[in-house]
């Protein structure tokens, strides 16, 4: 009777079969070169992760709400890029900051007016910012990769960026931890987060019953965007450089990783903790393979892998557990 | 009967330049039960879209309680007490029951402005009374709606009237895709709510579904109101051929 009622309740949360994947990843690599799970390169893991787990983590809310964002990853590089170039042209550091995540959140306001002022699929809507915010960052920097004045960053580096000594973590992560655990309050316990789920799961019995739908996917897609430019700041901070290029094709590891950690593709399914499990399966499996020496261009073959066992599994698990009675 | 509930004079609504509906004039009594009927485009979608708050009257009144109001969107027909349930759309499918219950209306143990937490634990145990008092067989209010038989998704929906004290349900069709026996049941979950003073209007093509619970029948016809009587003063028969022949 337990067995089956903890079986029901696993087996309706994609996010631990997600999470018992990453677990064998992570033990497998381990196994095949132990230097994968060392101090050294547990430090890189723990620095990356956090930057796709940001991004994902916004796309799985946006999905619960029913709509998607593909610009995520343009938004990543053009934040990076505007607060080193607003920089450099004199202007204080931590304002630049500001000015790149404000600018974060007109972008999320402008997929967000697109989709719901035409009616038109916000997948449609944000590969067309995709591409407007790509070029727009990579004509901002030219041909050149601008490098950060280290002085006038010293604070924000100290505050997001620096490595805590002694440890495998950088500043950033306690922020993502911090970031974590409020949008888990957002979505998970919050009033605005049942609205997302009932927005995404049926618009019009949402707004039957007086949910504003419309300010809901707004939110959402504002947060997404938000989250999207945080990471892009984050890793910018770490690098101290801004590539223009850099974060092309997270907007689908982004929706991989909600994916696999049990999102839904028409909405109203979906958990913050899937989105942090999916994200960091994803940068552990790009690192592993480079770890166990194997080419890393077989990455993309394992996700694609991934991505199709974890959909067909999740809708089975699911399915199984719905017919399951307590 | 006694006073009105709901009591609108010469609504017109336009769509473009088709007359949706025409001069239409109701007076709803308190507990009163009112069966809308009509053929597919004769305005009776568009009646309660207007009572409900999804589309405005270009001209007409709406008297609630005997005040003048004006319904602009569905939470202004929330406030007044009007809740509507349109086919296969009054849940959200992925959520659970307590969740689905509490919708637009989730109690909360901290507030911000609109952003507020969950007060979960008055959630599913008020979840749990309030499907128990349609004596649904669930033990929890954390199964999925989308585990759930068209009849007892009703039964939810129901079960959310009864909960907060609606003064008018209004219910698209309620007796839709669904059997015998559950349509039984939706049907003595009617009753219970004119026991407990929840004024009920349906829409329905299904006379014979609607023609037990109903106090009294209005027929619709190319946006206008063609008849309004008791039910005591009419038959199926009648009825029918109103519909049809009009």
């Amino acid at each position: 009777m337990n067995i089956r009622k903890s079986f029901k309740y696993v087996a309706s949360r994609p996010e631990f079969a997600a999470l018992t994947i990453f677990i064998i990843i992570a033990l497998t690599f381990y196994a095949i070169n132990e230097n994968f799970l060392n101090f050294r390169n547990l430090r890189v893991l723990f620095t990356i992760s956090p930057e796709i787990a940001l991004i994902a983590m916004g796309a799985t809310i946006l999905m619960v709400s029913g709509e998607f964002d593909l610009s995520v990853g343009s938004v990543f590089a053009l934040s990076g890029v505007v607060m080193v170039v607003l920089t450099n042209e004199g202007i204080n550091a931590h304002l630049a900051f500001t000015i790149a995540l404000l600018m974060c959140l007109v972008i999320g306001y402008i997929n967000a007016t697109i989709t719901i002022r035409f009616g038109i699929p916000s997948f449609i809507a944000t590969l067309g910012t995709m591409f407007m915010v790509r070029s727009i960052a990579i004509v901002i920097v030219k041909a050149d990769f601008p490098t950060f004045p280290m002085e006038e960053t010293y604070w924000l580096r100290a505050i997001f960026a620096n490595p805590i000594p002694g440890t495998i973590f950088r500043m950033s992560f306690i922020w993502f931890i911090l970031i974590t655990l409020l949008l888990i309050f957002y979505l998970h316990r919050s009033n605005y987060g049942n609205w997302s789920y009932s927005t995404g799961a049926n618009q019009a019995a949402a707004k039957a019953m007086g949910v504003n739908t419309n300010n809901v996917k707004i939110r959402n897609f504002v947060l997404c965007s938000f989250l999207a430019g945080l990471a892009g700041i984050f890793m910018v901070l770490r690098t101290r450089a801004a590539f223009p290029s850099v974060g092309v094709g997270y907007e689908l590891q982004a929706i991989a990783a909600s994916v696999i950690g049990g999102a839904s593709l028409f909405g109203g399914i979906g958990t913050v903790f899937g989105a942090l499990v999916g994200a960091f399966l994803l940068k552990f499996l790009d690192n592993g393979l480079v770890m166990a020496r194997l080419d890393v261009n077989w990455f993309r073959f394992a996700v694609g892998i991934l991505l199709i066992f974890a959909v067909i599994s999740n809708t089975n698990l699911r399915r199984i557990a719905n017919k399951m009675k307590d | 009967m006694s006073e009105s509930i709901i009591k609108c004079e010469g609504l017109n609504k336009w769509y473009g330049s088709i007359q949706a509906l025409k001069d239409v004039s109701i007076d709803i009594k308190k507990g009163e039960a009112v069966g809308l009927v009509g053929d597919n485009g004769a305005g009776k979608s568009t009646f309660i879209k207007i009572l409900s708050g999804v589309h405005k009257a270009d001209s007409g009144e709406i008297y609630f309680n005997g005040n003048l109001v004006k319904i602009n969107d569905a939470k202004d027909s929330m406030k007044l007490g009007i809740e509507t349930i349109y086919q296969d759309s009054a849940l959200a499918p992925t959520l659970s029951i307590a969740r689905n219950l509490f919708v637009g209306r989730e109690p909360l143990t901290y507030k911000l402005g609109s952003f507020g937490l969950l007060d979960r634990q008055k959630m599913a145990k008020e979840s749990l009374e309030a499907i128990k008092r349609v004596e649904l067989d669930l033990r929890s209010g954390d199964e999925l709606v989308e585990n759930l038989s068209g009849g007892e998704r009703q039964g939810v929906v129901i079960a959310r009237a009864l909960y907060f004290r609606t003064k008018v349900l209004i219910m698209d069709e309620p007796t839709n895709h669904l059997s015998v026996k559950e349509t039984d049941k939706v049907l003595r979950w009617i009753e219970k709510l004119k026991a407990e003073g929840t004024t009920c209007i349906f829409i329905t093509h299904n006379l014979h579904h609607v023609y037990p619970v109903s106090d009294r029948l209005v027929v619709f016809a190319r946006g206008e109101k063609i008849a309004d009587v008791q039910k005591k003063d009419t038959s199926i028969e009648d009825l029918t051929k109103m519909i049809v022949h009009d």
